[in-house]
């Protein structure tokens, strides 16, 4: 992780400058609003990854915590009229709450049985907003919710909200950076390699997974009070196990467990679909093509190395490697990687 | 609520286990290709939708009626997702064997995506009634009348179970894709092309959720675009409380999810039932983190 130091660092505050000129100088409010959406889609691929690329966990529940994010938020600003600056934080720290509760009994679990308990989280936090009409007005809604504000400022244009996402973007981005450099985050990543042997140098395996996991809730529920007080309005369906696909679908596309790879993949795959829409219906068939052909062309996603991933024991065999020439075989072994666990075996 | 009786119950568990056979069909696919293949086919219920939506094409010239209609529909059902299983093994698979697990989840990901909307796009995103031509009318079991053509989906969906079983255990073939499954490099060194039973297994993993597609379609009457999600949530629940790699036990849990899902419908709340499965499913991932039926893995954390 130490490589991030440095140039990658310049690249990053280069980067970010650019964020921060752009808006001012190209005055286009669809420009400005597709910003907005990348940048709150930037901060729950970048928590994901935590999970996904350096915990080695296939999670799909995030959207759900981007739900409680969102619903909390709305539910604190609607009967209680509590303010956002408020509402952001109760909102973030509901969804890590939730998010340590739930991780705490099930992250013994591995490869497709962890991804299972998180996609049952994430239908059944769905299904309680979309059923449970009292509080959540069900599929109709809830609207009404007051624009972002901070301090006497309030944020109503497209651009505003842009520049608070950004900023949101920038935190998660420093604390998930700091945590994958502190040992915590060393822990996290020698777990996703060979998590006994990890745990038998003295990791706290579920500890650490925990911590990873609420703190990746912690961001999707800040990104889903953002979300909320943005649109002014909250219902069910940005939360819905597609939308986890599609955060997962970013992640690897801009390249898994590294730092700027999920934003990239946010940004590009936010843009795409506004880049096709003159092919109107054959838009989403396009978007799923080109999303096959960037992993046909790139396998590790574009600013993926592959490096993190090739670590650990590999045991299981590449059939491909059958009609490789013998010095092929080495390369498309350590190549060769999944983020889970082999140990799914079975009959 | 219904009143609880005795033919209504009857009625209830003859549709549950019509549903469960159905879930057992995608459920049993998605295990076989996973078993061979250690990736999760997310464009499973891609199949499923397209083999629907194309018999439904292909129903207006199809007019035998009686059984002989089911017939012809079940095996172009069957024909259809094995091509289509060719299909997807040879453009999404197989450029990936070596690339990380995520690469193909994410690039089957992307597959379903273009598939669903490419069905919207041909079909229309609305719902498309689908009947099959051929009505077996009601059947009297004791004090209940039931449709029997809930029994003959039930009936079809474990004659496939058990036909596949029979290739599993019986074949050369079969060894060879269980030997895969539980080892693939000891497989291989052994002798066994992989590479071709990794084929082997989309096609026939793919034909059962084609015949899937059909059933419920006949089941249902509809056939709509976005079907194929629900159908790949329910498979892949009922492949993990199977326990992953165990064919038999995917079968089991898949007709258990569908009596399940019926009965909760019927006496807790159909608002409420998906809800209650997705949190029984997480208690059995808790206590059973091997799946419900799945074999204990001695070490663990």
């Amino acid at each position: 992780m130490r490589r991030w130091r440095g140039r990658h660092i310049r690249t990053g505050w280069l980067v970010l400058a650019l964020a921060i000129v752009l808006p001012l100088l190209v005055q286009d409010p669809f420009l400005h609003r597709l910003l907005a959406v990348a940048a709150l889609e930037a901060v729950l691929t970048v928590s994901l990854n935590l999970v996904l690329g350096y915990g080695g966990l296939i999670s799909l529940g995030h959207a759900g915590f981007y739900g409680i994010g969102a619903y909390v938020a709305a539910l604190l600003a609607l009967h209680l009229d509590a303010p956002f600056v408020l509402t952001l934080p109760a909102a973030a720290l509901v969804a890590a709450a939730t998010g340590w509760l739930f991780a705490r009994p099930i992250l013994h679990l591995r490869g497709h049985y962890f991804a299972m308990a998180t996609l049952a989280l994430g239908e059944i936090l769905v299904l309680v907003a979309y059923n449970w009409d009292s509080v959540t007005r069900g599929p109709s809604g809830l609207p009404g919710i007051p624009r972002p504000e901070l301090f006497g400022w309030t944020a109503t244009t497209h651009r505003d909200n842009y520049y608070l996402a950004l900023a949101l973007l920038v935190l998660a981005v420093t604390v998930v950076r700091r945590f994958v450099d502190s040992p915590l985050g060393l822990s996290l990543i020698a777990t996703r390699g060979d998590d006994q042997a990890a745990a038998s140098v003295g990791t706290d395996v579920a500890r650490v997974r925990t911590i990873a996991f609420a703190l990746a809730a912690f961001f999707a529920g800040a990104a889903g009070a953002l979300y909320a007080h943005y649109i002014t309005f909250v219902s069910v369906e940005p939360f819905q196990l597609t939308h986890t696909i599609a955060l997962l679908a970013m992640v690897a596309v801009g390249g898994i467990a590294t730092i700027p790879g999920p934003i990239v993949g946010a940004l590009l795959l936010t843009l795409l679909p506004e880049l096709l829409r003159g092919l109107a219906d054959l838009r989403m068939v396009l978007y799923g093509v080109l999303l096959m052909l960037v992993i046909w062309l790139r396998p590790q996603g574009l600013l993926g190395s592959g490096a993190l991933l090739a670590r650990g024991p590999r045991r299981r065999a590449e059939p491909a490697a059958i009609h490789r020439p013998a010095g092929a075989v080495g390369s498309s072994e350590e190549r060769s990687a999944q983020p889970s666990p082999r140990e799914e075996t079975g009959a | 609520m219904d009143s609880v009786t005795l033919p209504v119950l009857v009625d209830q568990l003859v549709s549950g286990l019509a549903v469960g056979g159905v879930y057992a069909l995608v459920a049993l696919g998605f295990a076989l290709i996973f078993g061979v293949l250690r990736v999760a086919q997310f464009a499973h219920g891609e199949v499923y939708m397209l083999v629907a939506f194309l018999v439904l094409t292909a129903l207006p010239a199809l007019q035998l009626g009686g059984l002989g209609q089911f017939t012809l529909v079940l095996v172009l059902a069957l024909a259809l997702g094995a091509g289509l299983g060719l299909a997807i093994e040879r453009v999404v698979f197989r450029p990936l064997l070596a690339a990380p697990h995520i690469a193909a989840i994410i690039s089957a990901i992307g597959l379903s995506i273009a598939l669903q909307y490419l069905a919207a796009f041909v079909w229309g995103a609305e719902l498309h009634p689908f009947a099959l031509g051929w009505s077996p009318g009601n059947l009297s079991l004791g004090p209940a009348v039931i449709p029997a053509f809930k029994v003959i989906i039930f009936v079809t969906a474990l004659a496939l179970l058990a036909a596949l079983q029979l290739v599993l255990r019986r074949t050369q073939l079969g060894r060879a894709i269980r030997a895969t499954a539980s080892d693939a490099e000891t497989a291989r060194l052994m002798g066994i092309n992989t590479t071709h039973i990794i084929t082997t297994a989309f096609a026939v993993g793919s034909a059962l959720a084609g015949a899937a597609g059909v059933l419920v379609a006949a089941l249902y009457g509809v056939v709509y675009s976005s079907m194929g999600i629900a159908a790949l949530v329910k498979g892949y629940t009922a492949t993990v409380i199977g326990g992953v790699g165990n064919l038999i036990g995917a079968v089991i849990s898949g007709l258990l999810l569908g009596v399940f899902e019926v009965l909760l419908d019927s006496y807790v709340s159909p608002k409420w039932s998906d809800a209650i499965i997705f949190a029984l499913l997480i208690g059995v991932l808790v206590f059973r983190p091997q799946g419900l039926l799945g074999r204990a893995i001695p070490e663990r954390l």
